[in-house]
């Protein structure tokens, strides 16, 4: 495990496994968004209280629990940065951070969506829903850091500072429906003592929230291509310079 | 025996943006000695000073202070090195006196040591004024005047004669070998040409 | 030890002597204020229940304005570099900083708070949990405004980007501490919200003077 993290360390050998890699990661995607929509469209039941309107679901969680898995490997790779100088964690890191972006803005607009028949508003501002649009704005405060950077170097590592700064956010989001009492329902499906969601609803979450994950990786890889071929394009440049 | 060397840097390698910005320097630098950086603009003088303080990370390569892999800007006793650098660290809002007193008591300076330095740059009459009323050379034959009171034995100099006259020279040429012959040693990047005591001299780029 | 105290006192001479954003981003904090009746209506009940809020705003506000150059000056004239080589740890560096920048932002702020509770109609009986929380409340404001700030060294310009960074870090500080207060007044009680405000400060005195002198490290590079 530790020889496949070393040779991926390497950035131009890191280029190629990502070429070649995303291919199936793009069909892992598609089988699960498919399967899980199918599902989730058609062969799961409606919910007896809330009726179809309960289909949002299988978007809007997995794109919640996207927004933190994101941003929490976005705080791995940043302590790797930080800690071990680790050429590639903060590529990585600054690569995750507008598809994390766009997974917390999907599930905020959802949940809007789904807020209005349900609780009859689109927004409250309670700890669930303040917390999370505090990750889409530290979110989009990374986003224009880093790229504030003339040197992508260092903007990629003072990303990396200001992920860890902001990871306070994760505990706050997970278990602000635990520690205040909110409209947003509480946690059903990842608590210690096992899921309190039927198997019918839960075979399409899974499904989607593996599509949503080969989304992220899909992306994530595009996104590490096209910064190591603008860093690559930039060091051919100065050595026809000089 | 790397033990005696104040510095001892081994293939040193320093990349930055991508970009080498100078690779395999060996040297040494002992007591009563001076190194002389020269090279061209853009020959990475200022760097290869900031990645011997440890501003700058090296890339590649050894770089022993006093035998320990300890650098100036990390090491947390004492100051191991002098530094006047590009900017002057000067507050304009502040008097000379001040500015003048705060790197003394930081650096524990015996009050004689400070009037005779300001004795030699001529000094006494811009003591209570407001530093932002100097002009530039003066600005800079102020932190010439902090640096050869600091009680580190290094000097880290990066371009001294910027913005001096020819006078003003002579008595920076002449504090600087009086620092040699004392048992200091300087490090200095210029593209002037020095006569010192002692001095080895490398090119870059 | 030494050191630090020497540093702390020259910053606080630096800020009395008009070096500093500090001074203004007082002032700033008291006209800020005036903004919320002359826009939301003179109305004595609606002041009242927005007054915490609008305070602890205000405080905010004025504390982002002078976080912004708390370091920047000292780095872009180079008086960082002379500071750090002269054998203090940049992280103590950090401290003396936010130190020397609460008691001259902080502790105003407090100070002028029952001033500013006179002005938007707040009762008597809740200016002391107006004070508390903004005690308790703008060391930690100055402590996580300390990496941002750093980091603007870093990019050698501040202004909107550092706000842009900041404030959703700041959030939490300002929902409790306003949190307190409206507790308070609907009779609930804002001990809970005061234990979770007290609970920031450690957290960030641990975290931020560690992350703080890595972004001006990473200005330096």
């Amino acid at each position: 495990m530790k020889n496949i993290f070393n040779f991926l360390a390497n950035p131009s050998r890191f280029r190629i496994f990502a070429k070649n890699v995303y291919p199936f990661s793009l069909i892992g995607m598609f089988i699960f968004i498919f399967i899980g929509l199918w599902f989730s469209l058609y062969n799961s039941p409606p919910d007896y209280q809330q009726g179809e309107t309960v289909r949002i679901m299988y978007v809007h969680v997995p794109a919640a629990w996207m927004a933190m898995m994101v941003y929490l490997s976005m705080t791995i790779m940043s302590i790797f940065s930080l800690v071990w100088r680790h050429p590639l964690a903060d590529i990585l890191s600054k690569c995750s951070a507008p598809i994390g972006a766009m997974f917390t803005l999907i599930a905020l607009v959802t949940g809007s969506i789904w807020g209005k028949p349900t609780w009859g508003t689109w927004w409250v501002w309670d700890a669930r829903l303040t917390s999370v649009f505090i990750l889409f704005l530290i979110y989009m405060g990374h986003i224009a850091l880093v790229r504030a950077f003339e040197d992508e170097y260092k903007g990629a590592r003072a990303g990396a500072i200001l992920t860890l700064f902001g990871a306070f956010n994760l505990p706050i989001i997970k278990f602000s429906v635990d520690w205040w009492n909110t409209l947003h329902q509480p946690a059903s499906v990842i608590k210690l003592d096992g899921p309190s969601i039927h198997i019918d609803m839960m075979v399409p979450l899974v499904l989607m929230a593996f599509g949503f994950l080969f989304f992220y990786f899909s992306f994530l890889l595009i996104n590490v291509q096209t910064e190591l071929n603008h860093r690559k394009l930039k060091k051919l440049f100065i050595k026809k310079l000089n | 025996m790397i033990n005696k060397h104040i510095i001892y840097a081994q293939n040193l390698s320093f990349d930055r943006s991508g970009r080498n910005i100078f690779s395999s320097l060996s040297f040494s630098l002992d007591s009563s000695e001076s190194i002389i950086i020269k090279g061209k603009n853009g020959s990475g003088k200022t760097s290869l000073l900031r990645c011997l303080a440890g501003f700058y990370p090296i890339t590649r390569g050894k770089l022993l202070w006093y035998g320990e892999e300890i650098l100036p800007a990390y090491y947390s006793e004492k100051p191991l090195i002098s530094w006047l650098g590009h900017f002057d660290a000067i507050k304009g809002s502040l008097t000379v006196r001040e500015n003048l007193m705060f790197f003394m008591e930081i650096w524990s300076v015996n009050i004689n040591i400070f009037h005779e330095v300001v004795k030699v740059f001529s000094f006494e009459k811009f003591l209570d004024f407001p530093a932002s009323w100097l002009s530039a050379g003066e600005k800079r034959r102020l932190s010439l005047l902090r640096l050869s009171f600091c009680p580190a034995k290094v000097w880290f100099m990066d371009e001294p004669t910027t913005y001096l006259d020819m006078e003003n020279k002579e008595i920076l040429i002449s504090i600087m070998s009086k620092h040699i012959n004392s048992g200091g040693s300087i490090i200095c990047a210029t593209h002037e040409n020095f006569h010192l005591p002692n001095t080895k001299e490398y090119s870059l780029g | 030890m030494r050191l630090f105290f020497k540093l702390v006192y020259r910053d606080i001479n630096l800020v009395i002597k008009g070096a500093s954003d500090t001074g203004a981003a007082i002032l700033f904090y008291l006209l800020a204020i005036i903004m919320f009746p002359l826009s939301s209506g003179t109305d004595t009940n609606l002041l009242t229940t927005i007054a915490g809020g609008a305070i602890w705003m205000a405080a905010l506000f004025a504390s982002l304005l002078s976080l912004d150059r708390l370091f920047r000056s000292d780095f872009e004239d180079g008086s960082l570099e002379q500071i750090v080589l002269s054998g203090m740890s940049m992280e103590i560096i950090v401290l003396s900083k936010c130190l020397a920048h609460w008691l001259t932002n902080g502790l105003p702020i407090v100070l002028l708070s029952p001033i500013l509770s006179l002005i938007m109609g707040l009762d008597y009986e809740y200016w002391w949990i107006l004070a508390i929380t903004l005690l308790i409340g703008t060391p930690s404001l100055t402590l996580i405004g300390a990496t941002p700030a750093a980091l603007s060294c870093a990019i050698g310009k501040g202004g909107v980007l550092t706000a842009l960074v900041l404030l959703p870090l700041m959030l939490p500080v300002l929902i409790l501490g306003s949190g307190a207060i409206s507790a308070e007044i609907s009779g609930l009680g804002g001990k809970g919200h005061l234990y979770a405000l007290s609970a920031i400060f450690p957290i960030s005195l641990l975290v931020s003077p560690f992350l703080a002198s890595r972004s001006i490290r990473l200005g330096w590079e």
